[in-house]
């Protein structure tokens, strides 16, 4: 509240010496959610009243504002969150205060910004501190961070603090994390350079967390632990034409922590991309090697608590209902990846492209374990074992394991001026076990297929249905062993549907069902019944909706949470100025 | 680079102490315990510093007066005055050294009571006297049984709180001291090679500079509560058996400050 306070006196300074321009130049910008849950019980898809244990009403909110005078800009957030059992947040995010709040000077060639930093370094391989509301996920720095531009095309940035941990006083035991960063535009930099054909871009950075306990003891053995842990990374952007080039490449020192077993293994990260651009074509390949990435600023961290670094996930994003149950988390210890993407444009008036053009779209993406061999010290096998480097690993091969494959193709149509189709064929293979942490759980190797069809009735009433339908590799009559029932609450396949009818702009009322009729468990083959009502004002929108919500994982940006299964009325309304 | 610790293999040692069993109290050992505290006196000495052999007689002459009360600790750390070149003994430590560094003593002779604070020797008579008679907040005992031929010391040390802690880190450090070394020492009257040396410090036990901790969940140590911490090991052929002490502190690792000290001739 103290530092609020300390905000608006600023705010209030800036005030008495602008005087009247104050009023004339100053800008506010701002924006509210709010998100309200009401859960009950509802024993067909097993939710008890222990289950709500008696918190029925979840509530989230958050306001953000923004004051902006020429170079002199600060801001805020409060943030609210009322969690409850049935929302699948971490229970730490419970809690309400100013979470967020900065002041920047930036005229352009110096920069610097107090307060809580978001801010990434190429990336992020080493250093992204980013928000994500519907994760409930807050990595920021609070901190100080320079900006200096001293010519064109070069940007050197230092950072310095401590990063968020939920509501825990910054006062509490965590890391200090400091880091530097150059990025180098050539030909912004160089005039000569400005019209090449050739672009290029280099940057570097250097990233430290620093903890102040140099041993640790643990079973009576007394381990060394490195006070300073380092991580750097070099990276660079080509274009020639229509082809870009991009690579960054990462390493960090030993850094052991509860998340790796406690190895003292350096950890490394490549990421690569090539890609190709024209009218009516693109596409882009994709590469990444992670081993022993897990960069956190406190070494008992677990889950997603403290990354200081970020693994971009390299697969397509799902949105449709079924295929998004079984989205794909990064594995920060260890992953080899590819993805393939081509997005093909049939040109307008031709016999495949008709009159309006069809889009076709293919995309493939496999991710597998690394390679890990182990390393005999006086012949005891220490793979993956406390207190040792835990293992080797050739940097190219791939280990056996695969943890994600998805390939799917998307047709995307205007038949006429009333009707457009989208038909998506999905193939998907999901490692349960690895992505969910369930020990022995199947993998799920299903199909999908989605279709959509959007009708214009007239210019301000549409009606839009959806179908999709999932087959599994778990059938209805497969026998499931009781103990692993929890393994099974989404296997077997499902049909699903949606039907909207918007009134544009304002309104927009659905109705949807998912039902799990192939579930190997008779008590599973539930239906998820909703209904949504929205309505759209201006820079406002409210969203209505009622029913059940199956089990999943909610993932952005490859960091994923579990949503548990529940069933009530949500009210969301977002608002900004 | 400056903010990169790259760390050597070994990543962690191993306990140098093995477990071994308790060895029980008799009635005897809590009879002779007259619940007053213990003081630790330490002496951060060095063989080639001229006016330590009076601290020593000054240490000598405290205990004499104190009696079962006062334990010396004679600590050579690390720095030029303890430098064995030339024929002089090596009584340095590497334990001993982390505490002459964390206790900042830059000058010889420097005393500590309890680890209060670094003092010189004009003072230490003071500071003993102000402690002595005090209640003791724990009856700390050692116990041990010693096997000549195989030199193998079993050691069963007993802590027993009598007041209330109030610290989250209450640790029990096992030093090794051997008595009366003859060897080189520079003197003011030039070198001595018959000066006996007293009370040296030989490392600590189990290796763990600063002790282990009692009790790593508590936020305190409530009075009445028991500890036994048992080990035993090797002792080394270099040290004379017949000279050989075990020295047990209970200290605030917050604080650093000793709590109670308990001393054992093991023959």
């Amino acid at each position: 509240m103290k530092k609020s306070l300390l905000i608006l006196a600023v705010i209030l300074c800036a005030t008495t010496l602008y005087g009247q321009d104050f009023l004339n130049k100053s800008k506010v910008s701002g924006s509210f959610q709010l998100d309200g849950n009401y859960y009950w019980e509802d024993n067909g898809i097993g939710i008890t009243e222990d289950k709500i244990n008696g918190e029925k009403f979840g509530a989230y909110g958050f306001g953000k504002l923004q004051y902006q005078l020429g170079d002199f800009s600060a801001g805020m957030r409060f943030e609210a969150y009322q969690t409850t059992p049935m929302s699948g947040f971490d229970a730490r995010v419970k809690g309400m205060g100013v979470a967020n709040f900065f002041a920047t000077y930036d005229n352009g060639t110096i920069g610097v910004t107090v307060g809580d930093i978001y801010d990434q370094f190429g990336n992020g391989l080493i250093f992204r501190t980013y928000e994500e509301w519907t994760l409930g996920f807050d990595n920021s720095l609070r901190g100080i961070r320079a900006v200096f531009r001293p010519c064109n095309g070069v940007t050197l940035k230092g950072i310095y603090g401590k990063q968020r941990y939920y509501w825990v006083s910054y006062e509490e035991e965590r890391g200090l994390v400091r880091g530097v960063d150059g990025e180098w535009d050539i030909n912004n930099s160089i005039e000569a350079l400005n019209d090449a054909k050739l672009k290029a871009t280099l940057g570097a950075s250097f990233v430290s967390k620093y903890e102040s306990e140099p041993t640790m003891e643990y079973n009576g053995n007394i381990y060394q632990l490195p006070q300073n842990v380092g991580a750097y990374a070099g990276r660079m952007n080509l274009g020639y034409g229509r082809f870009g080039l991009s690579a960054e490449y990462a390493r960090k020192i030993n850094d052991p922590s509860f998340f790796n077993n406690w190895i003292y293994r350096d950890g490394q990260e490549l990421l690569a991309s090539l890609s190709y651009s024209q009218k009516g074509l693109g596409v882009v390949l994709q590469a990444k090697r992670v081993d022993n990435m897990s960069f956190k600023s406190m070494r008992t961290a677990r889950q997603n608590d403290l990354d200081i670094g970020f693994i971009p996930p390299i697969n397509y994003t799902h949105t449709h209902s079924l295929p998004s149950m079984f989205a794909y988390a990064t594995q920060p210890l260890g992953e080899m990846g590819v993805q393939f993407q081509v997005n093909y444009t049939i040109p307008k008036k031709t016999a495949l492209g008709g009159k309006y053009g069809t889009k076709l779209a293919f995309n493939y993406s496999q991710v597998n374990d690394i390679k890990r061999d182990s390393i005999m010290v006086d012949g005891v096998n220490t793979l993956n074992m406390m207190g040792t480097k835990g293992y080797t690993s050739p940097f190219f091969a791939i280990g056996d394991k695969m943890f994600y494959r998805d390939f799917n193709f998307e047709i995307e149509k205007k038949i006429s001026a009333k009707w457009h189709l989208t038909l998506m064929y999905i193939n998907l293979y999901y490692d349960m076990e690895t992505i969910e942490g369930h020990p022995g759980a199947e993998a799920v190797k299903a199909h999908f297929a989605f279709g959509e069809a959007i009708y214009k009735i007239n210019r301000k009433h549409s009606v839009r249905l959806e179908l999709q339908h999932m087959w599994d590799n778990v059938g209805k009559n497969q026998e499931v062993d009781p103990l692993y029932e929890e393994y099974y609450v989404k296997r077997g396949n499902w049909m699903a549907f949606l039907l909207e009818y918007t009134i544009a702009p304002k309104w927009f009322v659905s109705v949807a069902d998912k039902y799990n009729y192939g579930n190997p468990i008779a008590d599973n083959r539930d239906h998820y019944f909703t209904g949504s009502v929205g309505y759209i004002k201006d820079q406002t929108r409210i969203a209505l909706s009622g029913g059940r919500q199956s089990q999943g994982l909610v993932c952005v940006g490859g960091v994923c949470r579990e949503v548990p299964a529940s069933s009530g009325v949500s009210i969301t309304i977002t608002t900004s100025f | 680079m400056m903010s990169c610790d790259k760390l050597k293999e070994p990543y962690f040692t191993e306990p140098i102490v093995q477990q071994s069993d308790t060895i029980a109290l008799t009635a005897a050992d809590t009879l002779n315990f007259d619940g007053k505290i213990v003081v630790l006196l330490e002496d951060y000495t060095g063989v080639r510093c001229v006016n330590c052999p009076a601290a020593a007689e000054l240490a000598a002459s405290l205990q004499t007066q104190y009696g079962e009360h006062l334990v010396v600790l004679g600590v050579h750390p690390k720095t030029s005055y303890q430098n064995p070149a030339g024929g002089f003994p090596d009584f340095r430590t590497d334990d001993g050294n982390e505490w002459n560094s964390f206790f900042n003593v830059s000058a010889y002779p420097t005393g500590m009571v309890n680890r209060q604070s670094a003092i010189g020797t004009a003072t230490w008579a003071t500071e003993v006297d102000n402690l002595i008679g005090n209640d003791a907040p724990v009856r700390l005992i050692i116990k041990s049984e010693y096997d000549d031929a195989t030199r193998e010391l079993k050691l069963s040390i007993h802590s027993k709180f009598l007041q209330n802690v109030a610290s989250d880190d209450v640790r029990l450090t096992v030093c090794m001291m051997e008595n009366n070394i003859v060897g080189l020492q520079l003197t003011p009257n030039g070198a001595d090679e018959n000066y006996v040396h007293r009370h040296v410090f030989r490392g600590t036990a189990d290796g763990l500079t600063w002790g282990r901790t009692l009790d790593t969940e508590a936020e305190s140590i409530a009075a009445g509560r028991n500890f036994i911490t048992n080990m035993k090991f090797t002792v080394n052929e270099d040290y004379n058996a017949d000279e050989f002490y075990i020295v047990a502190m209970i200290s605030d690792n917050n604080t650093k400050q000793v709590l109670m000290t308990a001393e054992k001739k093991i023959k």
